[in-house]
């Protein structure tokens, strides 16, 4: 009587097996493998760049300018006679670390600010969240140009720069969600049993706000590569003649009276990219939000 | 009501105050001094001190905050390192094409994003649902900078139909600044307008299924009336709430635009800033284009109350 | 049209009906020969449990259908017309203003964005071609005619500042804006308080009077049947199983399960004691069974009651029953 009535109060079970089902669950849509595919391809692009890009992705060949497409050069040469394929492929490097950068810090920040307010509440949450609220009112570019500017450009301060303007972001989902558990429960049953607050908050609060936590976070990663390209292509974020898709797409945006479509090949690698971030993340919000229902 | 708005119009001033005391400690931790900026390099020791006294920088932080404070709200944003202008002026000479793109691009994402998902959430499931779909899901995926680029490969220089870069002011003719704002503004709009479609098909197919739609074409509702009367009015307030979000994320998306089409906005204004390090620029813009958002948000809550009667209460 | 023919006239006619639910062939349809005629001054109950085709039913004679439900073959006319061959341009033009509907939940059946006064006063602007100003000073005409003190008021009022009673009134006085000639009212007093069902239903029963037009009324409620209807007609499992005037069927119920939905109904007078029960319940549609659908849980079932149609109609008595 006594062990049913306290497992019910308690946490719904997390191991590890729930994750792997989750795991599952996602890849079993073809949506979600596909995407998944698709973004593992690039973590191993990224990871075996110098074996598979046909080129040295600096080197210049002034004699080679601006070609189209060839059996020699698949996607042709960019304004100092690079190969644009093997640019594309080193740029990989770029796409897969520094979303997870810029994520990992919003992250680090939001999620135990986010945790610590909803689970006290109270005047430490209003003030959070008033902060919060009005940090969201500056357009998530905007917020970053800003700090850029007191960073100074590069790919370093730019992943910075998305990862504090994320944060309060993130802040405000890991809030809500855990307002809901703090809601359901449990916690005070937690709470009865004179758990400390760090165990309650890691134990209790964060397995169940990690389903809207992965959501976002996997729909971040797409705004992140989409705010990286967007600094870089302003000029503020990695500096040519680094490849990363935006400073590419800078390169080839400079010269298209001359090569009008060199802004292509860049260009479809981060729609793709973003397309299969989104997916994944609705995938994930439709197969944790089935797995709450049932 | 009243209260209501009152209320509202607090939190949004409380809002833009925090975003102000957070703008001045960014900037605060900028590297170089504004004094040694402004003076020039070469000048004595004794020049820059007086520079700094004539700035007020040896006040405390709260004096500095409260003296810029003060002076903005009266219009004076201070003076720009760079080209010892007032930063008010450089804002306002450049404001017009940010909020022509701007303005055309909102228009296009309300009048495209409504038309497109009323039709797709009129018509469940058909092909025109599914085009509708698929195209706001390659919308929102798309950078909009890239739209941008492809945009001026296609229109401007193998069609030549269009002009690929610059901005001329509506003063000096309709025709031809329509020409300059058209490109940049479907570029900047898509994304919107995909998420604008996509709220709306969701909420006319919501509102389809609810009983009142039922009653009204047992009244005998024509299917026009029935989406005039009765969908769009009741489908309208995630429709607007997704707008308001995505106007703030347009304003952002306006900076990269203009770089695109090499036009000389507020957004090119805060980029050359920033490499010039002239901070009270990149102050003020931030400040402005967080009250611009402030105010939309403030519009959007207050539309709730005129959509739906019984939020006014 | 003389007052006596106008009387005798019927203005529904539903003729051996079948619905079928789309995407399952084979299975019985969701409702089957289904027959019941209603006449201009008369009130003609449809009752039964939920989920036994009533709704569903009254649904189709409005061509309101959901999508995954098609008329598969018998006939529907409403005031001569055939609704089942009309076009969606003349049903648009025959709801509201031939026939009227009143629906279960009043709250929601009001488009909350807009005055009560707006939708009272749609169909005359639809139909009749009224100016809104006009059909506006009708609404608030209608308003107190339906019972509802200071209507002026009322009429600018949102749906969300009246009570449940007072939006089923206004809903009613959109329903007979134009003066239709059938009003269909689908459990029109299932959502609201015990109190304020009597008053609507007094209301009902005295607008049928006062314009003779003919009223189907479907509802799960035997109680609501006693007071208003003139004939009952009684569904089970997507058929009817007895039709009868009101009197006849209260006094002498043929078919086992009109009897048994009577029996399990308190009624005054009798002593209060455990009042029986129906075992079992109504088959979800796509199951139901061969032979008598009832005969599961009839407590006069025999072997011939277990295959083969069942006729519905008989000399004398219209009930779906081998023994009755």
């Amino acid at each position: 009587m006594t062990t049913s009535a306290a497992s019910s109060a308690v946490v719904p079970s997390q191991g590890k097996r729930p994750a792997f089902r989750t795991v599952r669950l996602i890849l079993r849509r073809p949506a979600g493998a596909v995407s998944f595919a698709f973004l593992v391809g690039l973590v191993v692009t990224a990871v075996f760049a110098p074996v598979l890009a046909p080129y040295d992705p600096y080197a210049q060949s002034l004699s080679e300018q601006f070609q189209g497409p060839s059996a020699a050069h698949w996607l042709g040469t960019d304004d100092y006679g690079r190969d644009v394929l093997s640019r594309l492929i080193y740029a990989t490097r770029i796409v897969v670390v520094a979303p997870v950068v810029a994520v990992g810090i919003a992250v680090l920040l939001g999620l135990p600010a986010g945790l610590l307010a909803g689970y006290l509440r109270g005047r430490f949450d209003a003030v959070l969240s008033r902060i919060a609220d009005a940090l969201l009112s500056i357009p998530a570019i905007v917020a970053a140009i800003a700090i850029v500017a007191v960073l100074g450009p590069g790919i370093g301060p730019t992943m910075i720069a998305i990862g504090l303007v994320f944060a309060p972001r993130l802040y405000r989902i890991v809030r809500g969600a855990t307002l809901t558990v703090v809601e359901e429960g449990y916690i005070d049953a937690a709470e009865s049993i004179g758990c400390s607050t760090r165990r309650i908050l890691w134990v209790h609060c964060l397995p169940n706000v990690l389903a809207p936590l992965l959501v976002q976070v996997t729909l971040m990663m797409g705004f992140a590569l989409l705010a990286e390209a967007g600094l870089s292509f302003l000029g503020l974020g990695v500096q040519l003649p680094e490849a990363s898709w935006g400073s590419m797409l800078k390169a080839a945006a400079d010269q298209q009276f001359r090569a009008p479509y060199a802004v292509v090949p860049p260009g479809v690698c981060l729609t793709l990219t973003i397309l299969a971030l989104n997916t994944l993340g609705d995938v994930v919000r439709d197969v944790t939000a089935d797995r709450k229902n049932s | 009501m009243v209260i209501r708005l009152l209320r509202r119009l607090g939190i949004s001033l409380v809002s833009l105050f925090l975003v102000a005391v957070v703008v001045f400690l960014l900037m605060q931790a900028a590297p170089g001094d504004a004094a040694e900026a402004l003076v020039g390099s070469d000048a004595t020791a004794a020049e820059v001190e007086a520079a700094r006294e004539r700035l007020g920088l040896n006040e405390p932080l709260v004096v500095q905050f409260g003296n810029w404070l003060l002076a903005a709200v009266q219009g004076d944003f201070g003076t720009s390192l760079y080209s010892d202008r007032p930063v008010i002026d450089s804002l306002l000479a450049a404001a017009p094409a940010t909020i022509s793109i701007s303005v055309v691009a909102l228009l296009i994402a309300a009048v495209l994003g409504v038309t497109a998902g009323t039709v797709a959430g009129l018509r469940q499931n058909s092909w025109a649902d599914r085009g509708v779909s698929l195209l706001a899901t390659l919308g929102i995926a798309m950078p909009n900078f890239w739209v941008g680029l492809l945009l001026v490969s296609v229109f401007a220089f193998d069609l030549g139909w269009l002009p690929a870069t610059g901005y001329v002011p509506i003063e000096q003719g309709f025709g031809d600044w329509l020409r300059h704002v058209i490109l940049p503004a479907f570029a900047l709009a898509l994304a919107m307008t995909a998420e604008v479609a996509r709220q709306t098909r969701g909420g006319v197919v919501d509102v389809l299924s609810r009983p009142y739609i039922l009653a009204a074409r047992a009244r005998g509702a024509s299917r026009g009336w029935l989406v005039r009367k009765h969908v769009l009015r009741n489908s309208a307030i995630p429709v607007v709430t997704v707008f308001g979000l995505q106007s703030a994320s347009l304003l952002g998306g306006v900076v990269i635009i203009e770089a695109v089409f090499g036009i000389s906005g507020l957004g090119t204004l805060a980029i050359t800033s920033v490499v010039r390090q002239d901070y009270p620029v990149i102050q003020a813009y931030v400040v402005l284009v967080a009250l611009i958002v402030i105010v939309i948000n403030l519009l959007v809550d207050i539309s709730y109350g005129w959509i739906n009667p019984k939020v006014r209460s | 049209m003389n007052a006596t023919a106008a009387r005798h006239e019927t203005v529904l006619s539903v003729d051996t009906l079948r619905l079928d639910l789309l995407g399952s062939p084979g299975q019985p349809g969701l409702v089957e020969d289904v027959s019941f005629q209603v006449r201009a001054g008369e009130t003609v109950a449809l009752i039964g449990e939920s989920g036994c085709g009533k709704s569903i039913t009254s649904l189709a004679v409005l061509d309101l259908l959901p999508p995954q439900v098609v008329v598969a073959s018998g006939t529907i006319s409403v005031a001569g017309e055939d609704v089942t061959a009309a076009t969606a341009r003349r049903m648009d033009a025959l709801r509201g203003s031939v026939v009227g509907s009143v629906f279960q939940d009043p709250m929601s059946s009001l488009d909350p964005t807009m005055t009560v006064g707006a939708q009272i006063a749609e169909s005359r602007r639809l139909h009749l071609r009224e100016p809104r100003k006009v059909a506006l000073e009708r609404a608030v005409e209608l308003l107190e005619l339906v019972g509802i003190p200071n209507p002026r008021a009322r009429a600018a009022a949102y749906p969300y500042e009246l009570s449940g009673g007072m939006q089923q009134r206004a809903l009613i006085a959109a329903a007979i804006a134009c003066e239709p000639r059938l009003l269909i009212a689908d459990e029109p007093t299932t959502a609201l308080d015990v109190t304020v069902q009597a008053e609507i239903l007094e209301l009902l029963a005295d607008l049928q009077q006062r314009t003779g037009m003919g009223m189907l009324l479907v509802t799960h409620d035997l109680g609501v049947v006693a007071g208003i209807a003139d004939r009952v007609v009684v569904m089970y499992a997507g058929q009817t199983v007895e039709q009868a005037p009101t009197e006849e069927l209260f006094a002498n119920p043929a078919h086992p399960y009109t009897r048994a939905l009577l029996s399990s109904v308190p009624q005054a007078g009798r002593r209060l004691t455990a009042l029986p029960i129906i075992p079992g319940r109504v088959p979800p549609a796509g199951a139901f069974p061969a032979g008598c659908r009832f005969h599961d849980r009839c407590a006069f079932a025999e072997a011939r009651c277990l295959d083969g149609e069942i006729p519905g109609n008989r000399a004398g008595r219209q009930s779906r029953c081998h023994q009755a």
